[in-house]
């Protein structure tokens, strides 16, 4: 019951509050709405008892990442002086195809309430997950850690300053 | 270690990928020793000439390593080949014409290596979600080689990558997830056992329309005429030939998955809508590389028709993927010669190339010949092959669309040669291309000629290939 509660209201408040930054025309209060709904998603994990997830969401998005937004802002000022324009008809085209597709997800994820979630999703704590990534996934996991070393060596690619001197 | 990964070492299937691994480890060198600075170029090549000489005859039999992840056969060996002779031509090219600026080059070379490992990985990808990752790992060097010269066109092609290119990742991770739901082991064959369920069917659009992204089909295209004509040259080829490849080899997968129903007619209809608007939309260019980029997409359309041709269908994609890849590469170089700023030679710009240069000419007329589908050039055979399989299996529609706007498609191809053979030079311009890039334009030249004329001996090799599908 207190769960279910929990997992609604989360649910909700994590909806509420990315909806109220997609309309948000001030970057900073958008990137605060942004830390709420990720904040909430943590909660809603919680009460989902993944606990390991929980955490990771609170460290790496709400943590590390929301942080660097908010570096980002203050480091540039052009970005929270520029307002966006008011709404136009390509605005409005825009969002009556996202409710288009909005109202195509809903459709078909009702069905998901049947579809029972299988034995393998069940355990989520941190020794699990570390059994998996090791085990059956150990490819996919050391062919991330290339990903991360390309997005390394392309983001110093694009932004160290030139060298004029070896 | 665990077994897999002595398994893995062990295997002489996997020995092209680990030999990649290896080059991608040389190309640190320069790091560490000073005077091998500025040569990583000329390290990335040799590392590629030394690999040619451990590709061994492909594996006879499938081998499945790490639970299925990566899956070795005579058709991963084939796409494995392509990918590394598309590195290798565009190592040549950036030899040739230098791509990055000189701070950059040990940068620029290590993500083309990370990019075609990525590329190796994706076609040899047994399940959905290793497939996801080597498309990351496809996709995020070649955002920053888009951009790699940092001036502005540049920065704005991987700008408009990178931000469609996350778009579309994010739709595949959104479809992965629900496809997980249903289906816990995400490999292809447990995919196509599976059940059919709205649920299902909207997982699958998501992937579809992310992996279309790559591929570069109407309506996902939007990118690509920006990115291809501010990306270095070389890049534009390398995400014109290998990077769509990519894309195609896993929406083939895919749309093999189904038997009828409406993901088929969602490929009917990308297909449709593919060629008729790039066709269109290429006859209003004005810049070689916007054009070619416009005619890549053309291009992921004819390979979407094909799909439509079952086995026989399976073997023309094959067969289509280099011919196509070689006209590309070979017209990119051409490109690369003849540009002056970054964004490239205009059209009007080969005004008299035919009297200045006339090998140089004859070269760029096959490959546009090719691209348009002129016999006895092997594109001919090509789009002949993709044709005749989706007719074979009863989708004369599609097909009747195709040919006819591949006959718009004469009309801007033809109008590259026109402007070659008919009109005088505005002004005396210097050509410059560095013996290096004339032998990758003559390979290719010679390429697409003979891989028409005697079309037998690579369409055995696609179709021995293609039983593996």
């Amino acid at each position: 019951m207190i769960l279910n509660a929990a997992i609604y209201g989360f649910g909700g408040l994590a909806v509420l509050a990315t909806l109220l930054m997609i309309f948000q025309r001030d970057s900073v209060k958008a990137a605060l709405l942004m830390l709420l709904a990720l904040l909430s998603t943590a909660a809603l994990y919680l009460a989902l008892s993944a606990q390991l997830v929980a955490i990771l969401q609170v460290i790496l998005y709400a943590g590390a990442i929301m942080t660097l937004f908010i570096v980002a802002l203050t480091v540039t000022p052009a970005a929270w002086r520029d307002r966006q324009p008011a709404a136009s008809v390509k605005g409005l085209l825009g969002l009556a195809a996202a409710a288009v597709l909005f109202a195509e997800l809903l459709k078909a994820a009702a069905p998901l309430r049947a579809v029972a979630a299988s034995r393998e999703f069940a355990e989520t704590g941190s020794l699990e997950l570390a059994r998996l990534l090791f085990g059956p996934y150990v490819f996919q996991f050391e062919l991330l850690s290339l990903v991360i070393l390309a997005a390394i060596v392309a983001a110093v690619a694009l932004t160290s300053r030139r060298r004029t001197a070896v | 270690m665990t077994p897999e990964i002595l398994d893995f070492t062990a295997n002489s299937a996997a020995l092209p990928l680990m030999l990649l691994i290896a080059g991608l480890l040389i190309l640190l060198l320069p790091l560490f020793v000073r005077r091998l600075n500025g040569a990583q170029g000329f390290i990335a090549a040799g590392a590629l000439i030394a690999m040619a000489f451990f590709f061994r005859r492909p594996p006879a039999a499938e081998v499945a390593l790490f639970n299925g992840a990566l899956v070795l056969n005579p058709l991963s060996a084939y796409l494995w080949a392509f990918a590394t002779a598309a590195l290798g031509l565009v190592v040549l090219l950036s030899l040739a014409r230098q791509a990055a600026p000189d701070e950059s080059q040990g940068e620029y070379y290590f993500l083309l290596f990370m990019a075609a490992i990525g590329l190796m990985v994706l076609v040899a990808a047994g399940d959905l979600f290793t497939a996801f990752i080597a498309l990351e790992l496809l996709s995020l060097p070649v955002y920053a080689l888009a951009g790699i010269r940092r001036s502005k066109p540049g920065l704005e092609a991987a700008y408009k990558y990178f931000m469609l290119g996350a778009f579309g990742s994010g739709m595949t991770v959104l479809g992965i997830a629900v496809l997980n739901a249903l289906y816990p082991a995400l490999s292809f064959a447990a995919l196509k056992a599976g059940p059919a369920s709205p649920l299902a069917l909207a997982g699958f659009l998501l992937v579809i329309s992310g992996f279309a992204f790559k591929t570069a089909l109407v309506p996902f295209h939007m990118w690509v005429p920006d990115a291809y004509e501010g990306a270095p040259t070389p890049v534009a080829a390398f995400m014109g030939a290998a990077v769509k490849a990519g894309g195609v080899i896993v929406l083939w997968r895919l749309f093999h998955l189904f038997d009828g129903g409406p993901v088929i007619r969602i490929f009917w209809w990308l297909a449709a809508i593919t060629v008729t608007f790039a066709n269109l939309a290429a006859l209003a260019q004005s810049g070689l590389k916007r054009l070619l980029a416009y005619s890549s997409v053309a291009h992921a359309g004819y390979l979407a028709v094909a799909f439509f041709g079952g086995r026989q269908g399976a073997e023309a994609v094959l067969y289509y993927l280099p011919v196509y890849a070689m006209a590309t590469i070979g017209a990119f170089a051409v490109a690369a010669a003849l540009e002056t700023d970054e964004k490239g030679p205009r059209i009007e710009d080969l005004a008299g190339l035919a009297k200045a240069r006339p090998w140089l000419a004859g070269a760029m007329a096959a490959f546009m010949f090719s691209l348009a589908g002129v016999p006895p050039l092997a594109g001919f055979f090509a789009k002949f092959y993709a044709f005749a399989g989706a007719v074979n299996s009863g989708y004369t529609g599609l097909v009747v669309l195709a040919v006819i706007m591949s006959a718009v498609s004469m009309y801007y191809y033809l109008k590259v040669t026109v402007v070659m053979y008919m009109k005088p030079a505005a002004s005396e311009q210097v050509y410059e291309a560095p013996g290096l890039a004339e032998a990758v334009i003559a390979l290719m030249a010679a390429g697409v000629l003979l891989a028409g004329v005697f079309s037998k001996p690579l369409l055995a090799i696609a179709s021995n290939a293609a039983r593996y599908f």
